[in-house]
């Protein structure tokens, strides 16, 4: 099941292009939560999605699952596009990928065992086959780290949160996906129990070489397991790039406003807060120009002109951004310093 | 900085706004009680922020409520328990003065402004509503004060917003109106209980920022409860660590985070993700989970799950004690101080 190719090898797992995803409104209003947006996968590569709330990192999720309508673009996965595939082809499809949620607990049925709960996926899609799937089952549940002798009679209340989640990931990895689409997985879990679940996620990238794309908000949990990240704010991403480089010297003001928020456990250790204009506008009514000016602190005349496009720095990372910070900072505390102008109206 | 005592309570007024001590409370369950908090013994000085941090179950959340007592009917709270807030025993009061307490002098902060909110009722109403009822003002001061209030807490338009229902308001405008009512009467002692876990950070790191400011302003005594070992680093003067309902751990933050004694404060220290951790570095991960409590007798909570464990443990339960100083601890084999 493992093959050691490097990432730039092979054609990306998953290739999303120019998607959109529209919602319509009641009075015939539509809202846009995803717009023109575009990322790629490659094998054994783990892309996290970051942003806050209403950003639109739920609804990529949704649309690469196909589990919400897409209104454009593409979604391919293995090369095969995904938009507008009929039913049948879709189910043939979708044991290649699969999905683990924000709650374990409620995304697993409390009236099945977990035999049960890992049997049905195959039986859905006609692998079931009493003795081989025994086997997989136990190697399955292996993987994520739980003993299959002990939990295979038993029901999910009779396990931790960090446990279910392990369940469910058991769940979504017995069909033998090439992409894993994790929402925000560790979120509702205690500290103690998290760091269960990374390691999970972090060994089967490794041994499985499974491409993942992770949403989450929180940037540390990011941090750990992402190879690549995405910063997505109002539907669009606003910086894309290699984990370290956008984590350690973020070129986008809304990337390092993002940083400089999260609290560290380490006293001193806090980088000095970029504070944020106002709140995010509606998707129903954009600024004009860059959609982040009317918050940024270092907006300026142009920002308003016209809207940046994603364009590569030197690192290889792209940001959207008319006057990115310099890559070359040393780190998040020395880009707290820079000057705020008069916000262009 | 007083070590809370661990026997009764003499009357020396040693800045201690509140004094919890042997505070045990039960739950009546289909298994039996369950013990939601065992012999909790707390100091919360005048003018400082104590976080109160820990893992669901471990009673953080029950001890909050139980300071205002507002847990229901199936909550049993031991009968030696004390809460002195002043002179007073906050566990002896009638029901009439603890509503004047409730509100007026200890004021709380939720998770959730959306439930904290009635959401038919305008916001100036309901800001309105504890002064009038607490501070007997008329309908007049009482809007006066409203505004000036909102605009304390960063508010803008403060006058319009007076008219506006909840769900008009952001997530992070919400919890500011919470926080606006919850200091409306001037308390004493606010307590927030994760007042910003719903929140996006950007949004949280201003709300944490507000209360710093209004609690250092007014010189306000605060109880922060929160699972975010980050959060309390970077906002609370002292860390009180519960585990399995009881307080393991009690220490000024720099302390805490620079040499934890008991295990289990070092176990979560090492278990969560780090910005500055390299990518996809294995993290600590702790054996087992949080025990629910049905019994009272036996050692150490933690000690089926703490690598240190030795014989002591498992026959003998530790109290919290001090090695000298400030720091307090449950633990029969505490982590050595570095030289």
């Amino acid at each position: 099941m493992t093959k050691n190719l490097a990432p730039s090898e092979v054609a990306p797992v998953l290739d999303v292009r120019d998607l959109e995803v529209v919602y319509g409104l009641s009075g015939g209003q539509k809202m846009r939560a995803v717009d023109r947006l575009s990322f790629d996968i490659a094998r054994g590569e783990t892309l996290a999605l970051v942003g806050e709330s209403g950003c639109g990192k739920s609804s990529v999720a949704k649309a690469v699952m196909q589990l919400a309508p897409t209104a454009g673009g593409s979604i391919r996965l293995e090369g095969q596009e995904l938009a507008n595939l009929a039913a049948a082809s879709l189910k043939r499809l979708r044991r290649r990928f699969q999905m683990i949620f924000q709650d374990p607990i409620s995304s697993l049925n409390p009236q099945r065992t977990v035999r049960e709960i890992l049997e049905f996926p195959l039986k859905v899609n006609g692998l079931f086959d009493k003795a081989e799937s025994g086997r997989r089952i136990r190697e399955t549940l292996d993987i994520v780290g739980l003993d299959g002798q002990n939990v295979l009679e038993r029901y999910p209340h009779e396990f931790s949160g960090g446990q279910c989640q392990r369940i469910s990931i058991a769940r979504a990895l017995i069909l033998e996906p090439v992409l894993l689409v994790c929402d925000e997985p560790v979120s509702a879990l205690d500290v103690s129990v998290r760091a269960q679940v990374l390691n999970v996620l972090n060994d089967l990238r490794q041994r499985l070489g499974l491409s993942m794309l992770f949403i989450s908000h929180d940037l540390a949990v990011v941090r750990n397991v992402a190879d690549r990240v995405a910063v997505m704010y109002l539907g669009r991403i606003c910086e894309i790039g290699a984990a370290q480089d956008i984590l350690d010297r973020p070129a986008h003001p809304y990337t390092a406003a993002l940083l400089s928020a999260v609290p560290r456990t380490d006293p001193g250790a806090q980088p000095q807060r970029i504070a944020l204009e106002g709140e995010m506008p509606s998707p129903m009514s954009l600024p004009t120009g860059c959609r982040f000016r009317t918050r940024c602190p270092g907006a300026k005349a142009a920002c308003a002109a016209a809207e940046p496009p994603l364009a590569a720095l030197a690192d290889g990372r792209q940001v959207a951004c008319h006057f990115p910070f310099s890559v070359a900072l040393p780190s998040v505390a020395a880009i707290a310093s820079f000057e705020p102008e008069e916000i262009a109206s | 900085m007083s070590t809370p005592a661990t026997g009764n309570l003499s009357h020396d007024d040693d800045g201690a706004l509140l004094r919890v001590r042997h505070l045990g409370v039960q739950f009546q369950t289909a298994q039996g009680p369950l013990h939601a908090l065992n012999d909790v013994s707390l100091d919360v000085e005048r003018s400082r922020t104590l976080a109160i941090v820990g893992e669901s179950g471990s009673g953080k959340s029950v001890l909050s409520r139980s300071i205002l007592r507002l847990l229901g009917p199936a909550a049993k709270t031991s009968a030696e328990a004390q809460i002195f807030f002043g002179a007073q025993d906050l566990l002896r009061l009638d029901r009439s003065a603890m509503q004047a307490v409730r509100g007026r002098r200890i004021a709380m902060v939720f998770q959730d402004p959306m439930t904290a909110l009635n959401p038919v009722r305008p916001i100036g109403v309901q800001l309105t509503e504890g002064m009038q009822l607490h501070l007997r003002l008329d309908r007049q001061a009482a809007q006066a004060r409203a505004v000036g209030l909102l605009e304390q807490v960063g508010i803008t338009s403060p006058a319009r917003r007076m008219t506006q229902l909840p769900h008009e308001l952001s997530g992070g405008m919400r919890q500011r109106v919470v926080i606006a009512m919850a200091i409306a009467c001037e308390p004493e002692l606010l307590i927030a209980d994760e007042p910003t876990t719903a929140l996006d950070v950007t949004v949280q790191a201003e709300i944490l920022d507000l209360l710093r400011s209004l609690q250092r302003q007014r010189q306000m005594t605060m109880i922060l409860v929160t699972h975010d070992l980050g959060v309390a680093a970077g906002y609370a003067d002292d860390i009180a660590v519960m585990y399995a309902g009881q307080i393991v751990e009690r220490a000024p933050t720099a302390a805490l985070f620079r040499q934890p004694r008991m295990p289990y404060t070092r176990d979560l220290l090492r278990s969560i993700p780090r910005l500055d951790d390299p990518p996809h570095a294995a993290l600590y991960t702790i054996a087992g989970r949080p025990p629910a409590v049905y019994a009272l007798s036996g050692g150490c909570r933690y000690a089926p799950r703490c690598d240190r464990r030795i014989a002591q443990c498992d026959a003998t339960q530790p109290g919290l004690e001090s090695a000298g100083g400030a720091q307090v601890f449950r633990c029969w084999r505490p982590m050595e101080l570095a030289a």
